[in-house]
């Protein structure tokens, strides 16, 4: 297992180091120049020559890339000019937003597949399968702006149940003490309930908007896996043992469908976490989605490739994860990757 | 029969028909299925692929999900007739008086659980009082009874370290694990390799008869039959068409798929004759011929007017070692011209 886990950690690193040196050199060949930009167009040749030279835009890709990567790793992210602060503080004000509404997406993406997948497996009526699987393609082809808005028309517009487009918090509630950034674990930890609730209420549209895609997916992979795994053997045997049908199922069948879905899982977490710009726009959500939208459109360089580089450790983290996850659950995967009993 | 035949039955099955619902309308894959097995008791059901042999297992047990269900019938378990209970009701009696063996060892463990985990919670879910320490020990020692090598150690392996011959062994154990009064053997040896299929068999006689437990097995393999059974009970086409004592129904096959079945085994007896093969395939459920479901594949009746129109009712034949029951039109005759051959 540990043999696993530090080849695993190993090959993050390299991915880690290839995905930087792609977003770097692929930034770098986008037309226009940052210079001239920052300069404007009345500028003049020589301010503009000057500008590239102070920023190193002058120097060969790889030399640029190894002085950005240094300085990266020492913490010091650059300076974004179209807004004129550091990177650093602009990304990790905004970046635990994204994460924490990426995190309660995924988790009502994952229990609301796995209990409809076993649901829809256990009573095999027209009525249970076939209206859930209705509502998995609904889930994965709807707009999620489109869908956002209907949850706000419906929830805050309708029936004044959840707060509307305002962002993490209601207006009049104290922000808890920033720890990790995230607003529900923060409060947590401050103890302060009035918040942590207002959070969890601002977070359910939001989460279930951007989790619906997700849903859809992981229902379906899901449940074909678990169609396939309730048909094997063991589960007959289980259930000869004294187990019911429904235990049988939860026990047995479901970690054996869950070990393929996990995979599936891992990368759309990651994906959530890139792909929640409308949302975030629809909910007003201070994440980093419209930092960087904005940061492309002004090229500013800075911006984009730290969160890109951002995303990519959170990418590989997760795989890692669920690699070490697979291999604790999976007695087979762990031998074969030769981490022994 | 045995010195059993006064004792009430373990397990009366009367009239048993399981259907399984398909486009084309429902199909029985057994019917009209009726069976005794007494306390202690080794009933064999021998049949070919296809012939509702484990669809029988599986509706005793009343492990048959949806879209097959149990027709018509009875499955009683010492007088308590199991047809229809829920399945909170029958967990108790699954894996605690009823146990299954299952064919496949390969795929009758759950890959990702260990199997000391797996004995244990057969264990425990019967007997809730049980420690989880105490059922360990249990365990080891239920593993050490069906003979597996190191069973403290092997305990907390998982399946895959496992040969299909240990497997079929850690199968047996849990069968044992809660004493029950029947076990329900599926094909438990046709998965193996001849050797292990032996070795495997051997136990299986041996804890069966240390623990009085009954036995209903179902085979194809008359060789296994032969060694182990009381009684044994020919499946076709999802009825019992012939039944009788071991010794009987092997020496003097009555009812034409029978014989056509035991001739299609190699016997050193026979050497240098060529192997007989049934002619043609098992009849399609869901068209089942109107008279006799062997008759297009029978040596003996096939084009018989009365064969192909009506459907043969048992007939009781004495043997030497008890009675016995063939579902053919011409049993009588055929046992007459049995004993005949026999005697001259």
């Amino acid at each position: 297992m540990l043999r696993l886990i530090s080849g695993r950690i190993v090959t993050s690193l390299i991915s880690l180091v290839g995905a930087s040196l792609i977003a770097f050199v692929l930034l770098r060949l986008t037309p226009g120049d940052p210079a001239r930009l920052f300069l404007g167009q009345f500028a003049g040749e020589d301010a503009v020559q000057a500008l590239r030279a102070e920023l190193g835009l002058n120097g060969s890709i790889l030399s640029q890339y190894w002085i950005y990567m240094g300085r990266f790793l020492s913490g010091d992210w650059g300076f974004s000019y179209s807004t004129g602060q550091s990177v650093a503080g602009l990304l990790l004000a905004r970046f635990p937003a994204t994460v924490e509404l990426g995190l309660f997406a995924f988790f009502f993406a994952f229990v609301a597949a796995v209990s409809c997948a076993l649901v829809s497996v256990y009573r095999r009526g027209p009525v249970s399968d076939g209206g859930v699987r209705a509502l998995s393609f609904f889930a994965q082809g709807v707009p999620p702006f489109w869908f956002g808005l209907m949850m706000l028309l419906v929830f805050f517009e309708g029936f004044g149940w959840l707060p509307g487009p305002e962002g993490r918090l209601g207006l009049r509630i104290i922000p808890p003490p920033t720890v990790t950034g995230l607003l529900t674990v923060d409060s947590l930890l401050a103890g302060d309930w009035t918040a942590f609730k207002d959070a969890i209420r601002h977070l359910i549209l939001p989460a279930v908007t951007l989790g619906l895609m997700p849903f859809g997916f992981l229902y379906r992979l899901l449940r074909a896996n678990l169609e396939g795994i309730t048909r094997e053997p063991f589960i007959t045997v289980a259930r000869g043992r004294g187990l019911t049908r429904w235990a049988a199922y939860v026990r047995h069948a479901l970690p054996n469908a869950f070990l393929p879905t996990l995979t599936a899982a891992g990368l759309l977490f990651g994906q959530l976490l890139a792909g929640s710009v409308l949302v975030e726009r629809v909910f007003v959500w201070p994440g980093a989605g419209a930092l960087v939208t904005d940061g492309v459109l002004k090229q500013d360089f800075s911006v984009v490739q730290a969160f890109i580089l951002l995303s990519a450790f959170i990418y590989v983290l997760t795989s890692l994860v669920v690699d070490i996850l697979a291999a604790m659950l999976d007695p087979r995967v762990a031998q074969s990757q030769g981490g022994g009993r | 029969m045995s010195s059993t035949t006064n004792q009430p039955p373990l397990l009366e099955v009367r009239g048993l028909t399981t259907e399984f619902a398909t486009r084309a309308g429902a199909v029985a894959a057994v019917r009209d299925v009726s069976l005794t097995v007494r306390r202690s008791e080794k009933v064999a059901i021998v049949g070919e692929s296809g012939c509702g042999k484990s669809t029988l297992a599986l509706s005793i047990l009343g492990l048959i999900d949806k879209p097959g269900r149990i027709a018509s019938g009875q499955v009683l378990l010492e007088g308590r007739d199991l047809v229809g209970l829920s399945e909170s009701a029958m967990k108790t009696i699954r894996g605690k008086t009823v146990s299954l063996i299952f064919q496949d060892p390969m795929g009758a463990l759950d890959p990702i659980k260990t199997v000391g985990a797996q004995i244990i919670d057969t264990l425990r879910r019967h007997q809730p009082g049980l420690s989880h320490k105490a059922a360990r020990a249990r365990a080891v020692e239920l593993l050490r009874e069906v003979e597996v090598p190191a069973a403290e150690r092997r305990l907390d392996d998982y399946p895959h370290h496992y040969s299909g011959g240990m497997r079929q062994r850690v199968m047996i154990a849990i069968a044992l694990a809660n004493a029950p009064d029947l076990i329900i053997a599926d094909e438990p040896t046709t998965a193996l390799d001849v050797t292990t299929q032996a070795q495997v068999l051997a136990l299986l006689e041996r804890v069966v008869a240390d623990h009085g437990v009954a036995v209903l097995l179902i085979t194809h393999n008359l060789g296994v039959v032969a060694e182990f059974c009381d009684v044994v009970q020919v499946m076709y086409a999802g009825r019992i068409v012939e039944r009788g004592p071991t010794e009987a129904i092997l020496a003097r096959p009555t009812h034409p798929y029978t014989q056509a079945l035991l001739e299609s085994i190699p016997d050193p007896a026979r050497i240098g004759t060529r192997l007989r093969a049934i002619p043609g395939m098992p009849p399609d459920l869901s068209a089942m011929p109107s008279g006799c479901a062997f008759e297009p594949r029978c040596f003996f009746g096939h084009g018989r007017e009365i064969c192909r129109t009506r459907q043969p009712a048992p007939v009781e034949i004495e043997t030497t070692s008890g009675p016995s029951q063939v579902e053919c039109h011409f049993a009588t005759e055929r046992a007459a011209r049995a004993s005949e051959v026999a005697a001259s």
